[in-house]
């Protein structure tokens, strides 16, 4: 919302255009969230574009994009809260679900991609269009909406096995296997970008050209440290770099600071952040790397870096001490990987003296 | 409409807001006009104590928060900052000895009543009658008696007492003014129409004169007794707590170049379990 | 229609340029006043007075000023918070909807480094805990009596004190301004489960002007200050634990024992002072910033009557101490 510098003296005419701004706002600004809040089923829709919503409380954010050939989502949330999140999209549109794109294998991500697929239509032709010999199954997820994810998370998906296998609907139905996929759909630009070896190594963000909105994932979670999840590829320097990646794609609101026109990230979990609360989550992460790379540098082993509590002054911000990934899990798994690695790696280089 | 012949001058008005208006009707609204400016409170029927819009007896606690290098302790000679002192007032500052108030048994020099909120401590705030508000200090030891004017009287005079460490203080309550309705809207809708706002609610205002000379900061920095110190007590609620402001306002053409101005916040406390009375002291 | 409701109609209608059931009149320029010491230190290091939990302590000394030379920092306004503590006036207008006249929000306006705050008196909810924050966050407003009491969320991290202490994104600030005569007294509440143990309580006084100086919000346009920033955006500056190479100097300066320069709930009250007694030595004579008359020759003058409004507060943007 651009807001022109007024003299002070008229404010008269201030007042109207004030009023006449007010009421083209975005829909932050409380009345239109309140418009946007369904019944009482614990999902939160919040306008973020004309065109664009968060639904969060579904497990994992999810960013719907209602267009003219229907919704397209970045992740479904949780298998348990897929009925409530088709509703949600329901009260949005009656467009069909054309295209889900998952940011990684994470099951409060991934959960919903059955029925919010099933309820959906593919973009694709039948096999009848495709050619003789091919199913509908193979061609067109057979009627289905599709899903998109990078190959690593169908790697992943394929390998897990007995109670943590993932039911072959969660799969994706189309990947990629290198840094970026790209498209055109719904009116809206798509770039799908890898993140390598970052949260796991099946990452991507989503970034939404037009609307200047970047869904990113678990790689940004305002409710705990970054989860990095070693066992399937995950690394601190990977998420690092990550974070700084989405530095440079995100632009902040100047020259004009007053303005509101500044690119929006969804993240993983918790609330829309912009590219100055980026810069804070960046910074801790890369203030505690700093920490353990520095106690470990004075011969201290797991127990004496824990005891040295390198998350202070960050830790009531962005960590947790309950669920599986606390801010313990965190600081291991920071040093883990910082002390298998060699002196003078990029990290070392890292702090300003 | 039809014109009327009476004495007072007539205006016809737009069909949209009817008939017609008198002089004295304009001369009403002339008057009232102004008072939309600050609250309208005039004095009150009934004695001080029964018509308190604000309780303020209990104990405060200091929250030093603001100032607190020279508050929270003695600041070093010379430390003047922030006070708007002229120069009579630093050739006084600058000769700060504490040795000579403890000789002349002038401990109590910066305890006087236009620094007494500055000082860290406690108040206990009681009616001693319907018509004088004590506050005690605990820290100095300190007594301040607000005396109100009783209903229907003006303001009590400060009389023939010698000047002191607190002075003589009077005070009103001013009451707080509800706002003016707009009458004849086009009828709203259910769900804008607000909830009647509830008036509650005013302020203290304390004038004090008759002083001792004293000293606004620890160190030295003196007010005359020509000082008059102007208070306004303003109690707000935020969650759990009970804070009261006193806005303070020392007015010293001797010694200050402008109004000393500043606002101290205190926190209410249950009971008086941390009162804790100590004596005046010249060095801390 | 009667004559005494034809009065009445003239008398709300002359008066409508008051907010509609507004107590007090707040609006115009308010020019800051209060000589404190607000918001400024002289001391890298300075958390005396305000009671900082054990992260936001570490926070604190974490903080190289260096960090402001990062490109998205060199433009970063300040929090609502700055209402009471930063150098700048104050300027309120109400907002009263064009065809029922209701007030609708007063706005205060944007000024120097400190966004623009709607405070919207119509009973509005707030946004959702998901929704983006900003600058000058989200605010609503009541009236208590004669006081303005606002309570405002969703605004950024960013400084307590300037340069010295954060504030976290969940923090939430209350402030309450009560008019008398030509006086505006703010009472500002912030509390923050983050970096606060409890609530910091500040006062502020503001006077009513037509004389002004004006530093509106403009454009900001960051440059490349520290050139090995830039080259590796990677880099965050900040001190290690225990690295500060500022820790000590109020104590050096001014004598105050660390643990109280260390900030904390138990220094505000007066208690601690028995605490101080033993452990501070004044300084034989103020060494800098001492104040007193104009021209007298040591130390910065006093703010001059009009409070500090004007330039903005050094440091913002400079190189970083060698």
């Amino acid at each position: 919302m651009k807001r022109p510098i007024k003299p002070w003296k008229n404010a008269a005419a201030g007042s109207a255009l004030f009023l006449t701004l007010l009421s083209g706002a975005l829909g932050w600004s409380g009345r239109a969230a309140a418009q946007q809040a369904g019944p009482a089923d614990g999902l939160d829709v919040q306008q973020l574009r004309p065109n664009l919503y968060l639904i969060a409380g579904a497990g994992g954010n999810i960013v719907a994009q209602v267009g003219p050939i229907g919704v397209v989502l970045v992740d479904s949330g949780s298998t348990q809260a897929a009925p409530r999140v088709l509703a949600a999209i329901r009260r949005l549109t009656p467009l069909p679900v054309r295209y889900i794109i998952n940011t990684s294998m994470e099951r409060d991500h991934v959960g919903g991609n059955d029925l919010l697929t099933s309820s959906g239509l593919s973009i694709l032709p039948g096999a009848v269009a495709a050619g003789a010999g091919l199913s509908d199954t193979l061609v067109s997820n057979a009627g289905k909406a599709s899903v998109l994810a990078h190959e690593n998370v169908q790697t992943r998906m394929s390998e897990a096995t007995g109670a943590n296998a993932y039911p072959f609907p969660l799969w994706p139905t189309k990947t990629f296997a290198f840094h970026s996929y790209s498209m055109y759909l719904n009116g809206e630009g798509y770039r799908v970008i890898h993140q390598p070896a970052a949260h796991t190594d099946g990452d991507v963000v989503v970034e939404f050209r037009r609307n200047d909105v970047i869904a990113t994932g678990d790689l940004v979670d305002t409710t705990r440290w970054p989860v990095i999840d070693t066992a399937r590829g995950g690394s601190v320097q990977g998420t690092l770099d990550a974070l700084n990646r989405l530095m440079d794609m995100t632009i902040f609101n100047l020259p004009i600071q007053w303005n509101d026109d500044r690119t929006l990230l969804v993240p993983g979990h918790g609330r829309v952040y912009d590219k100055l609360d980026l810069l804070e989550y960046r910074d801790a992460v890369t203030i505690v790397r700093d920490r353990v790379e520095d106690l470990i540098k004075e011969g201290k082993n797991l127990q004496q870096v824990k005891a040295a509590n390198p998350t202070l002054g960050y830790r009531s911000q962005y960590g947790t001490d309950r669920g599986e990934w606390t801010t313990d899990k965190f600081v291991e798994t920071m040093f883990q990987e910082l002390s298998t690695r060699k002196p003078g790696g990029s990290g070392a280089a890292a702090r300003v003296k | 409409m039809r014109a009327h012949t009476h004495g007072a001058r007539r205006f016809r008005l737009r069909q949209g807001f009817g008939g017609r208006v008198s002089a004295a009707g304009l001369a009403l609204v002339a008057a009232l006009v102004p008072l939309q400016a600050q609250r309208g409170g005039g004095p009150p029927a009934g004695p001080a104590r029964t018509v308190a819009p604000i309780d303020l007896t209990g104990y405060w606690v200091s929250i030093v928060s603001m100032d607190w290098r020279w508050r929270m302790v003695t600041p070093a000679k010379g430390d003047y900052s922030g006070i708007p002192m002229n120069a009579a007032s630093k050739t006084v500052a600058d000769a700060w000895d504490p040795a000579k108030d403890e000789a002349a048994g002038e401990q109590c020099k910066s305890y006087g009543a236009p620094a007494i909120m500055s000082v860290p401590g406690r108040l206990h705030i009681t009616w001693q009658d319907d018509t004088t508000l004590k506050v005690d200090t605990d820290a100095g030891q300190q007594t301040r008696l607000l005396r109100f004017a009783a209903a229907g009287t003006a303001a009590a005079p400060a009389g023939k007492t010698p000047p002191s460490w607190q002075g003589t203080s009077v005070a009103q309550w001013q009451m707080s003014s509800p706002g003016l309705a707009l009458m004849l809207r086009p009828q709203e809708r259910a769900a804008d129409v607000p909830a009647p706002a509830a008036v509650r609610g005013g302020t203290l205002k304390v004038t004090t004169t008759n002083l001792r000379a004293g000293y606004l900061r620890k160190n030295g920095v003196p007010y005359s007794a020509n000082a008059m110190l102007t208070e306004y007590w303003d109690v707000t609620k935020s969650g759990n707590d009970t804070l009261l402001t006193v806005t303070t306002i020392v007015d010293d053409p001797t010694y200050l170049r402008t109004r000393r101005l500043i606002a101290y916040p205190f926190k209410k406390e249950a009971n008086g379990d941390k009162w804790d009375p100590t004596p005046c002291s010249a060095r801390w | 229609m009667s004559r005494r409701l034809f009065t009445l109609v003239l008398l709300c209608s002359l008066t409508a340029t008051a907010p509609a059931l507004a107590q007090t009149d707040l609006s115009g320029w308010w020019a800051r006043q209060s000589q404190n010491d607000n918001g400024y230190s002289n001391d890298p290091v300075d958390l005396i007075g305000i009671p900082v939990s054990a992260d936001g302590r570490a926070k604190a000394l974490s903080y190289n000023i260096a960090a402001l030379s990062a490109t998205e920092r060199q433009c970063q306004m300040y929090t609502p918070w700055y209402i009471v503590f930063g150098p700048f006036p104050l300027q309120i207008i109400p907002e009263q909807d064009p065809v029922t006249q209701k007030l609708l929000a007063y706005r205060i306006m944007g000024w120097g480094d400190r966004g623009e705050q709607t405070v919207w008196m119509d009973g509005r909810p707030r946004p959702s805990p998901n929704a983006p924050h900003t600058h000058g966050g989200f605010s609503t407003g009541t009236w208590e009596g004669n006081s303005l009491k606002v309570v405002t969320t969703h605004f950024k991290m960013g400084d307590m004190k300037r340069h010295r202490a954060i504030s976290s994104d969940r923090a939430t600030m209350t402030y309450t301004l009560t008019r008398h005569d030509d006086l505006l007294t703010v009472t500002g509440i912030l509390e923050d489960p983050v970096y606060l143990a409890e609530p910091f309580v500040l006062t502020e006084i503001f006077q009513l002007s037509s004389a002004t100086s004006f530093f509106p919000l403009t454009a900001c346009e960051p440059i490349e200050e520290l050139p090995h920033l830039h080259e590796n955006p990677a880099l965050v500056p900040h001190y290690l634990p225990g690295k500060n190479p500022f820790m000590n100097e109020m104590t050096r300066k001014k004598g105050i024992p660390l643990e109280a320069v260390m900030g904390g709930p138990e220094t505000i009250y007066p208690e601690y002072r028995k605490k101080l007694k033993d452990s501070y030595k004044a300084p034989e004579k103020c060494l800098e910033s001492c104040g007193g008359p104009p021209g007298a020759g040591r130390g910065a003058p006093p703010p001059a009557a009009g409070g500090r409004g004007g330039a903005p507060p050094p440091g913002r943007g400079a190189p970083p101490p060698k």
